[in-house]
């Protein structure tokens, strides 16, 4: 069976589960994603100029 | 009628530029002094790296959009600065060589009423022996991404190699900075992610063995010290999640790595704790140390001045507290970086993105106990530096105008936010981006907790974020290129 390497790097890190790397790729999730990253850095451009 | 002369034409010199010509109007003059014909929209020569891009998607000409615009377009590089003129003239000048227009070689001199110094990065290859050729540029041991000829050619060899692998070959992957001062993380950190793609694309992944290699104290410091967002109803450090990227994609790291040495098929590195050892590869991306591209500064009777208009690292000095760097790493402060990134001895020079000299690291310095530097250099993102630009140019159009008669506009990195995409593969459903903001770039922690705001800090991984880098790409340049509209896309 495929196992986690123990004492090694990848031992000790989270790794995404199935319902995650789901999201990640979801259409519909994804869309609401982008809307919030693109909100996300428009307030960081407005806060950002002087 | 003033003049405004910018040398470089890249990310922050060409916003400058772009922004005073649209203010200033035909009543002023603005001049760009540059060494290449085409602008390149740098963060997209990962993609040139992978085979995904050609040349011609992430450059364009610059001499239309200047002549349309009304700028003034030089094809040469800055030489030196005269800020008091000369014995017979006092008006300030600076001296150029030409590298195109039919006059490659050729010496000019151009007055300014105002300089802005935007001339990026040396790439200091020479700094490792063996990454550089001893002339300055790039070795022939290993490929780059920081042009977009440098890319094509890591293409080629990327190429090449996947054939060998495909022919039964097991081969190893090597990806990261090349010296222990190195600062532009983020791009090694998106380019490995874009050769792990590469391979699993050409059905090779399973023969490769990939390496990051970095300077950085932990993953995910990228010369800003790290940073911390929320995640699953915790505070996480950045360092966990980049690490879970590297795992979940089987990637291995170094880090805390100071590489002394690069030979045909492997490094020499040193790290934090005074060991040295060495990693074997096959094919090698690695980042160069930056300094400043090397500008010369002249006094009125000829002396030379360089050391009042740079520091030694040839970058600029600015509006910054150049003592606060020696009153150690727990007492620096977000009031140490620059705001109006003025000269302090002349009022008419100005420094923006990369050209102007940070007054300290922003991560801890740290060195071996063999007394080598082994960490980050601060970053000056693409963000930051256009904005830098604007409002740089924001101000000196004010003071032409006699608005003003000092600087009205600011671009502190501790009052500015900077996001990173690094994204991997083509097409609208068929990719992955890891999105990161940080607000503010310079940590505060007598106002946050964590050093950075919270809300403005966030990490996220998905589609979304690769839709996110396409629309940067064709938003900047769009923008670069003053298409109608131009002014509406944000820095
Ligand atoms: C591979 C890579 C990927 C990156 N990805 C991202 C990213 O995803 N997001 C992000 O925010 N940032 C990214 N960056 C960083 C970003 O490209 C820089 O922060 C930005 O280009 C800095 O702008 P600048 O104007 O200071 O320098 P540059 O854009 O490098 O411009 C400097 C200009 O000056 C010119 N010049 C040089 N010498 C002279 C001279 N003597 N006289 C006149 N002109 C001269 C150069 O030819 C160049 O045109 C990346 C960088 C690299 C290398």
């Amino acid at each position: 069976m495929k196992h986690i390497e123990q004492y090694q790097q990848s031992g000790y890190t989270p790794v995404p589960g199935k319902f995650v790397l789901f999201l990640r790729n979801c259409v519909v999730w994804q869309i609401i994603q982008f809307a919030w990253i693109n909100l996300k850095m428009t307030i960081l451009i407005v806060k950002s100029h002087h | 009628m003033a003049r405004l002369v910018i040398m470089g034409g890249g990310v922050s010199g060409h916003t400058a530029a772009s922004f005073a010509k649209k203010w200033l109007g035909k009543e002023h003059e603005v001049v760009v002094v540059t060494p290449n014909s085409l602008w390149n929209w740098i963060p997209s020569n990962i993609f040139v790296g992978v085979g995904e891009m050609t040349k011609e998607d992430v450059t364009f000409p610059l001499a239309p959009v200047y002549e349309k615009a009304g700028i003034d377009y030089r094809q040469a590089k800055a030489v030196s600065i005269h800020p008091e003129g000369n014995a017979e003239n006092d008006k300030e000048y600076i001296t150029i060589e030409y590298t195109g227009q039919g006059k490659e070689g050729q010496i000019e001199t151009l007055e300014y009423d105002y300089l802005i110094n935007a001339t990026g990065p040396k790439l200091n290859f020479d700094a490792t022996p063996g990454l550089g050729d001893g002339k300055g540029q790039l070795g022939k041991h290993t490929v780059s991404v920081c042009t977009a000829d440098h890319a094509i050619h890591a293409s080629l060899e990327l190429k090449a190699i996947a054939e060998k692998m495909k022919a039964g070959e097991k081969k190893r992957f090597l990806i990261g900075t090349g010296h222990g001062m190195c600062t532009c993380q983020g791009a090694a950190f998106e380019y490995i992610f874009n050769v792990d793609h590469f391979l699993k694309q050409e059905g090779v992944r399973d023969k490769a063995t990939i390496t990051y290699i970095s300077n950085e104290y932990e993953l995910g410091d990228f010369g800003v010290g790290g940073m911390h967002i929320k995640a699953g109803g915790y505070v996480t450090s950045g360092k966990v999640f980049a690490e879970s990227l590297y795992v979940e994609r089987g990637l291995r790291w170094i880090k805390r790595a100071h590489i002394n040495k690069v030979e045909a098929d492997k490094v020499h590195y040193e790290t934090l704790d005074g060991s040295m050892h060495e990693e074997p590869y096959d094919f090698a991306m690695l980042i160069p140390p930056f300094t400043g591209v090397g500008i010369k500064a002249y006094a009125k009777d000829g002396s030379d001045m360089t050391d009042v208009l740079f520091a030694p690292n040839g970058m600029m000095k600015v509006d910054a507290d150049y003592e606060s760097g020696a009153r150690g790493f727990e007492n620096w402060s977000p009031k140490d970086w620059p705001s109006t990134l003025q000269n302090p001895t002349y009022n008419n020079i100005f420094a923006v993105g990369i050209a102007f000299a940070p007054p300290h690291f922003i991560s801890k310095p740290m060195q071996s106990p063999n007394g080598t530097a082994i960490n980050p250099t601060p970053p000056r993102t693409g963000m930051p530096s256009a904005m830098m630009g604007k409002a740089v140019a924001n101000s000196i159009c004010d003071m032409i105008k006699g608005v003003a008669d000092k600087p009205t506009h600011t671009a502190n990195m501790s009052e500015m936010g900077a996001a990173c995409v690094a994204s991997t593969g083509k097409g609208l459903l068929n990719g992955s981006a890891v999105s990161m903001t940080m607000y503010p770039v310079i940590p505060d922690y007598d106002k946050y907790e964590y050093g950075r705001d919270l809300n403005g800090t966030f990490g996220t991984i998905g589609l979304a974020g690769h839709w996110v880098k396409l629309l940067l790409h064709y938003g900047f340049i769009w923008k670069a290129k003053l298409k109608p509209g131009w002014t509406l896309i944000p820095e």
